[in-house]
């Protein structure tokens, strides 16, 4: 397959995603804000009413998902180059090929460790919700 | 499941640095041809895994999978009927759907990362039959990724360019599962239309699709 199709798949399905994402959220959640949190005398940013994850971290969630989306992207043209250098141009493969493998472990990570930190029950701004 | 995720970043990792450690000891000629392989292969696997995700996270919010039961016997029998759907699935390619499943026999060389080389198309077809057969079998979605890492550790497995060591339990698992040596008989040219399984080989014993040469290899 053409890595520019990849990318063009790829950016056309992100799209797709996100359209859907704030779709969804407009639809389920009318306000953002939590009433628990003024109760419990303010904490700088609402929680999100269902989840316990708060505004923040989800925001940060969100802008690590989106580099490591960049990352993907980014590994593919940098594939791209390398496929196409690899016969003629050994030297110049090689190093392209070796930063899109650090592109393509960094976007492994952006994805990840939101998951572990930010929307994590434990993490700071954060409450477990099945403890309520 | 971020740690199944983990779990499944972690080998992947492994063979990528085992292969780069070797990698000085090959000739410029091979180390063009991995690069040319590896650039193709890798964003194979970025398209699918973009593809998996976003497509995973669409269904998984239009569908709801209520739990039947969570017993061990249950997931048993759950992998063992999508490992039996995979592998008429397979067929089905090799008969029909070749132009699709071409792209991951195209491969000029054999190492972990022929795994990652799959079509998106199979991939979405991949995804449609995990869904399906979960929601008919009422699985929970921590046992489906659950189910869906297994096979991907699998895939990875199973195309691993390494020879297996020739002992008695080795032997007797690869009468079970399907090891590198047992799927390396797939991609051989010589021997078309044999060893289909994914998981267990023993679907390969019943329908009578096991390599000719396989036998004298092995003993």
């Amino acid at each position: 397959m053409n890595p520019l199709k990849c990318i063009l798949i790829s950016i056309l399905f992100f799209a797709i995603s996100v359209c859907a994402d704030s779709a969804s959220k407009m639809a389920s959640i009318p306000s953002q804000s939590s009433d628990m949190a003024n109760i419990e005398g303010g904490a700088s940013f609402p929680a999100h009413q269902t989840s316990g994850i708060s505004a923040t971290n989800q925001l940060l969630a969100k802008a690590f998902h989106l580099i490591a989306f960049a990352d993907c992207i980014a590994a593919l043209v940098l594939f791209f180059i390398a496929r196409s250098n690899a016969k003629t141009n050994y030297k110049k493969a090689k190093q392209f090929f070796l930063i899109g493998l650090v592109c393509f472990v960094s976007a492994i990570l952006f994805f990840m460790l939101p998951k572990l930190l930010f929307l994590s029950p434990s993490f700071p701004g954060n409450f477990d919700i099945r403890a309520t | 499941m971020t740690y199944f995720l983990m779990a499944e970043v972690a080998l992947l990792l492994t063979l990528i640095a085992a292969k780069i450690l070797f990698f000085p000891r090959l000739s410029v000629g091979e180390k063009s041809l991995l690069l040319e392989r590896w650039s193709l292969n890798f964003s194979y696997e970025i398209v699918n895994r973009l593809l998996a995700f976003l497509v995973g996270t669409l269904i998984l919010r239009s569908i709801s999978l209520e739990t039947a039961s969570q017993s061990a016997i249950y997931f048993v029998f759950y992998i063992l009927l999508l490992d039996f759907i995979f592998y008429w699935r397979h067929r089905f390619y090799h008969r029909w759907l070749w132009p699709i499943h071409q792209a991951h026999h195209s491969d000029s060389g054999y190492d972990f990362t022929l795994s990652l080389r799959i079509h998106p198309v199979e991939t979405l077809v991949q995804m449609g039959f995990f869904v399906l057969v979960s929601s008919l079998m009422n699985v929970s979605a921590w046992q489906m990724f659950f189910a869906a890492h297994i096979f991907t550790i699998q895939a990875l497995i199973s195309h691993l360019e390494y020879k297996t060591p020739n002992t008695a339990l080795l032997r007797g698992l690869k009468k079970i599962f399907v090891l590198s040596d047992t799927h390396r008989f797939h991609h051989d040219d010589k021997n078309p239309n044999c060893n289909f399984g994914f998981l267990f080989s023993f679907w390969d014993t019943i329908f009578g699709t096991t390599a000719k040469g396989q036998h004298h290899e092995s003993t």
